[in-house]
């Protein structure tokens, strides 16, 4: 498993990944944590667990992730976890338009169960059925603009940002040098990226430059060769 | 609490006849072919074979010997007991012979009724899709089944068979009829596995038959070396559309009654689990406390982990063969499904317990290894020691319950 051997680290950050059923959270994570892709990958029951360790300015970070069970049937299980989440990774498929309309719905399940200031990042995938695209990029920027989520879009299957998605997520955490941080070392870096005794309003109102986050989608294709393992 | 836990533990006193009834199988008459290849079948295996047989030739079988008889497991290599045995078991075939065949087609043809309503003109060969499915005079709930449904079965394959359209066909319609007829849970993700799972063994059952057919062998022919459960993709195509419908209509009917005690498993925030889970968790601290003590310590209760144990019945933990000898177990087991279900879960958890226990300072790794038991390299004789370990804590916990009592 990931985690062997992989016990030394600076920070502890759990992470869910959340979105309708079929979107390929599974996948996302198989690639992320193995970077395999099983095309027979069956549903989710309840949740499962893996983790990875990355490196992010200097620091080791490991990432627990929880994947979550898309069904609605599942969800008084599911959202159970989403507490101590520092991150969630909002899933939905681009080839269906209403996986990205129930979006909201996730939100909403977010503000009930998770703490104030996860972040939240739409992730957009399946981009490797561009033919059967139904959720058009800037419909899905503008949303996560409007909502203050940062966004990109994926491949679980052909692998293209996945390890973005992951990375950029724990790095916006990171940078903003919360106080969920399990090992504090005094690591100022990331405070100056943050405002400072804000009140937090609503999900992710914290991230300060969405737009700026929105960037890598349009990148996408091109940013398929980033290198791995740092952010 | 502790009404419940008395529940759990002061069921009626179940007679320790399966031992018993071991002794008093008759000597087998000799009618039984088996091949040189066949000498690992034991005599008793050969005994146990033939006793089935028998009880299952009476004009009234009787389902108490059946039970007790089949309670020791079907050969891999005869499908055709396996299938009329789980059929029997469920109450879907009537044990009156005389009966039998009109009440199945009855049944049968209720069911495929039922199918044409919603499928009217949807060949087996047909992609499912959303558009050729989902109409527009379907309910929101419908049409929610029908979405769910149909990304489930895409990913639905205990083996390479389950990836011909036929069986998706299949599978699709089963759900559906069987979501639209239960209303109270609708179609939950698992159902599609253990539906899956009574196709597995009525198409394994057919595709036998055609090869002994086209092999000339008999019926009575037995080689243990063969196993009949190793489906090609390429087998079911060999099966002609009559038997298709039968073997649909039967997997639903089978599905129906093996869920009959398990509804609570699937309705709103699933009660029938956590039920399942906390005797599982009741067992497993009589039997184990430093365990459960350590599980919990580690905030890593059972009740996460365990979860889809129960809600898949153990379908996701092992492959289809080894699930087949699990399930003969569990639809042999007198007691209802909820009550037996506990001590295989515990069993199977206080067969970790050691490793659980060696990682005292990694948690996560409690939760990895449960969530991807190494049972793929388990062989049948590991089954086998499983189930008997299951039997030995009902044994301890629920027929000597007047022993808990202080």
């Amino acid at each position: 498993m990931t985690s062997r051997g992989e016990d030394e680290y600076d920070y502890l950050f759990k992470v869910v990944l959340i979105g309708d059923s079929g979107v390929g959270k599974s996948n996302l994570l198989s690639r992320f944590t193995k970077n395999e892709f099983n095309l027979e990958s069956k549903t989710t029951i309840g949740v499962e667990f893996a983790t990875k360790t990355i490196e992010c300015e200097d620091k080791v970070i490991k990432a627990q992730i929880w994947d979550t069970a898309g069904q609605e049937r599942y969800r008084a299980i599911t959202s159970a976890y989403y507490r101590g989440a520092v991150a969630a990774l909002l899933v939905y498929d681009i080839t269906k338009m209403n996986t990205f309309t129930n979006v909201e719905k996730w939100l909403q399940e977010l503000k009930t169960y998770a703490d104030d200031n996860i972040v939240v990042m739409l992730v957009g995938n399946k981009t490797d059925l561009a033919n059967l695209r139904a959720v058009k990029v800037e419909e899905a920027k503008g949303f996560a603009e409007k909502n203050e989520l940062a966004f990109i879009e994926t491949s679980a299957l052909d692998s293209t940002n996945v390890v973005e998605a992951f990375e950029q997520i724990i790095q916006i955490y990171h940078q903003m040098g919360s106080e969920h941080i399990r090992q504090n070392d005094d690591d100022d870096d990331g405070d100056d990226k943050i405002t400072k005794g804000k009140p937090v309003e609503g999900i992710s109102s914290h991230l300060r430059n969405p737009v700026k986050l929105t960037q890598a989608s349009t990148e996408a294709d091109k940013s398929k060769e980033k290198k791995k393992g740092c952010c | 609490m502790l009404e419940r836990i008395k529940g759990v533990f002061s069921k009626k006193k179940k007679p320790v006849e399966k031992k018993l009834e071991e002794d008093k199988i008759p000597e087998p008459e000799d009618d039984l072919n088996t091949s040189s290849t066949s000498q690992t079948f034991s005599n008793s295996e050969k005994r146990h074979y033939q006793k089935l047989c028998l009880l299952l030739s009476e004009p009234m079988i009787d389902l108490k010997k059946l039970r007790s008889e089949a309670w020791y497991g079907i050969p891999m290599c005869y499908p055709q007991i396996r299938s009329i045995v789980w059929k029997l078991l469920l109450g879907y075939y009537s044990p009156n012979q005389e009966f039998q065949e009109s009440s199945i087609s009855r049944k049968r043809e209720e069911y495929i009724d039922c199918s044409r309503s919603y499928f009217p003109n949807l060949a087996y060969s047909e992609d499912l899709t959303e558009t050729n499915l989902i109409s527009e005079d379907m309910s929101i709930y419908e049409v929610d089944s029908f979405k769910q449904i149909i990304i489930d079965v895409k990913r639905t394959h205990p083996g390479e068979a389950f990836s011909s359209k036929i069986s998706k066909s299949m599978l699709t319609r089963i759900l559906f009829v069987w979501a639209f007829k239960h209303p109270a849970s609708g179609y939950v993700q698992g159902i599609n596995d253990l539906a899956a799972t009574f196709m597995y063994i009525f198409l394994a059952e057919e595709i036998d038959r055609i090869n002994r057919e086209s092999e000339g062998r008999k019926s009575v022919d037995i080689d243990l070396e063969h196993n009949a459960y190793d489906l090609k993709l390429e087998d079911v195509d060999l099966i002609e559309e009559e038997k298709i419908q039968h073997i649909e209509a039967d997997t639903y009917w089978c599905l129906e009654n093996f869920l009959e005690t398990l509804q609570e498993n699937y309705t709103e925030h699933q009660p029938g689990v956590h039920k399942i889970i906390a005797r599982t968790e009741q067992i497993v601290m009589k039997k184990d406390k430093e365990l459960m003590e350590f599980l919990e310590a580690a905030d890593y209760v059972p009740s996460k982990f365990v979860y889809r144990w129960v809600n898949n019945i153990l379908s996701r933990e092992f492959n289809v063969q080894q699930l087949i000898m699990i399930w003969d177990k569990i639809i042999a087991e007198e007691e209802d499904i909820t009550t037996y279900l506990p001590y295989v879960c515990a069993a199977l958890l206080l067969k970790f317990s050691d490793c659980i226990k060696s990682y005292a300072e990694r948690p996560e790794e409690v939760i990895l290894l449960i969530q991807d038991l190494p049972t793929r390299e388990w062989g049948n004789e590991d089954i086998k020691v499983l189930m008997a370990e299951s039997y030995q804590l009902q044994c301890l916990y629920e027929f000597n319950s007047h022993l808990e009592e202080k």
